[in-house]
């Protein structure tokens, strides 16, 4: 049994102490809802592109996205790249500006809130809410679930110890600062995910020899029964219901199309581009972001199979079948054996420290889509000051439903992240993205669209999803996509003066 | 080395896809700057 190192453990809480203190010098920036949710409007290119990266990339990202291999074939790495490369440049180039130029002109502050603006309908924007609200909540479980399992880790101690010590402070840290605080942070914490994938990826890569020599090695193991080339076959390995069915490839395309594509519809993104200063910002983050994103992914996104050369020899053959089952332990082990003691500190406070600011700024979403999109609407005559104090008490009750989300679910990180993110996509991909250029579509268009997406992609995921390897974002979006333009073309359109913003 | 080609297309994909959005991504920029 380890011990605690005290360097290790000293580091992760200076760098928590430290993006909690920023949170409270956020404090006083954000006194007013924009201040609150939009940091005054005033975030520059750079800040923007790493507060987009560190938003999106947490613990969940590296230990999901890395482990994620020690059970698929390199193939999920390889496409779990390509299609965030994809996504990410997509969110740039189509969305961005765009976007950008709608919220500065309509004024808007969330992502419901464009949606009641585009399509003029109230309802439109409570359907919005309510589907962000269900599904983020969701998604924070994957998040609380990779930074408990590092707290865990390092203080060796249980996993629900680490979720406790990591849930608290977020709350705390949100209602004070608002998105101004998370998104200094998001700088600091955005560098710091990057240097930690790179560490990783170099710890790895010289453990094993480099990428050519690992993949020769990994070709001639025996893992778990199975020979090693199954993981650099796309058909190869995978969970064994879907290798039995021969289904990998299908399942593979599908989870990682579900995680990364969601880029260009995910709320939490998207309303960071109304906080940017200006539109300049947004042609100069074009470049740095897509390759921030593209960096950490292929940096990350491969390992897993890798750790079977390092991890395995040191394991008994249950342990390492354990591992293969829930491979969200797989990175932060891989850590423990190779990096020294303070290096191993760094690199795994970076995520958790991450998993804080994703935590933070999901529930500062979650905090917007209530105050001011259901109960602002439902009450139109409650003070601002009220919508204040319900803005900073919220993210508390979504904070607690989601750690106790944690405790009950069994998925792994990626499959957590692939049935929240790729309901998301598919219920605001017509809506937000279709709807930033298509002036056809109408308020029953994106309302049908945004339930039908729901309903199917959540029945798909309980009832057929494990029988048919195929995830549910594929059905959902077959069924919700063409339910936006077929509604939107026989209802009724916005008023023109809504239409002439979108240019 | 030998990779199953749709693994090496995955990679392929990656980076082309990036170089194509960053050089994209810097002639819009210098557009907009003039």
């Amino acid at each position: 049994m380890m011990t605690v190192d005290l360097l290790d453990a000293s580091i992760i809480v200076a760098v928590l102490a430290v993006v909690m203190l920023i949170g409270l010098r956020g404090y006083g920036l954000s006194r007013s809802m924009t201040g609150f949710f939009l940091a005054n409007r005033g975030l520059g290119a750079v800040t923007l592109a790493f507060s987009l990266m560190a938003t999106y990339f947490s613990a969940a990202s590296f230990l999901g996205g890395g482990g994620a291999t020690y059970l698929f074939n390199l193939g999920f790495g390889a496409w779990l790249t390509a299609w965030h490369v994809i996504g990410v440049v997509l969110m740039w180039i189509l969305v961005a500006e765009r976007l950008f130029k709608y919220a500065s002109k309509a004024g808007i502050v969330s992502v419901p809130d464009f949606i009641e603006h585009r399509y003029q309908s109230k309802v439109a924007k409570a359907v919005a809410a309510a589907v962000m609200m269900f599904l983020f909540t969701l998604y924070l479980t994957s998040v609380y679930k990779g930074g408990a399992i590092i707290i865990a880790t390092v203080f060796n101690t249980g996993f629900e110890v680490g979720l406790v010590a990591l849930a608290i402070p977020v709350p705390l840290y949100v209602a004070l600062g608002g998105l101004r605080a998370a998104a200094l942070n998001n700088l600091i914490l955005g560098s710091l995910m990057l240097l930690a994938a790179f560490l990783t990826f170099g710890l790895v890569m010289s453990a094993v020899g480099g990428p050519i020599k690992g993949v020769e090695e990994l070709r001639s193991m025996t893992i778990n029964g199975i020979s090693g080339e199954m993981w650099l076959r796309f058909d190869g390995a995978g969970p064994p219901p879907a290798m039995k069915a021969g289904a990998v490839p299908q399942l593979i395309m599908s989870i990682t199309f579900s995680i990364s594509m969601a880029q260009i519809a995910l709320p939490s993104l998207l309303m960071q581009f109304y906080a940017a200063r200006d539109a300049r910002v947004i042609s100069q983050g074009r470049v740095l972001g897509p390759v921030l994103v593209a960096a950490y992914a292929m940096a990350v996104f491969s390992l897993g199979a890798f750790c079977h050369l390092i991890l395995d020899p040191r394991l008994s053959q249950g342990e390492v079948a354990r591992l293969m089952k829930d491979t969200d332990w797989v990175i932060p082990k891989t850590v423990e054996v190779l990096a020294l003691s303070g290096l191993r500190g760094l690199i795994l406070a970076a995520p958790v420290a991450a998993s804080m600011s994703t935590l933070a700024v999901t529930l500062l979403v979650l905090s917007a889509a209530l105050t001011r999109d259901v109960v602002q609407l439902a009450r139109p005559s409650v003070s601002e000051r009220s919508l204040m104090v319900l803005a900073r008490a919220s993210p508390i009750a979504f904070g607690v439903i989601a750690l106790l989300l944690t405790l009950v679910q069994t998925g792994i990180i990626v499959e957590i992240v692939a049935a929240a993110f790729g309901t998301i996509f598919v219920c605001f991909l017509g809506p937000v993205t279709i709807g930033l250029y298509w002036k056809g579509a109408t308020k029953a268009g994106a309302i049908a669209s945004m339930i039908s997406g729901l309903a199917v992609g959540l029945s798909w995921h309980v009832f057929l999803y494990k029988a048919t390897n195929v995830h549910a974002v594929i059905p959902a979006l077959l069924v919700a996509l063409p339910t936006f333009f077929l509604v939107s073309l026989f209802t009724k359109k916005p008023p023109r003066e809504v239409l002439e913003l979108l240019g | 080395m030998e990779i199953d080609p749709l693994i090496a297309v995955g990679y392929t994909i990656s980076i082309v896809v990036l170089v194509i959005g960053v050089i994209y991504g810097a002639y819009k920029a210098r557009r907009s700057r003039r």
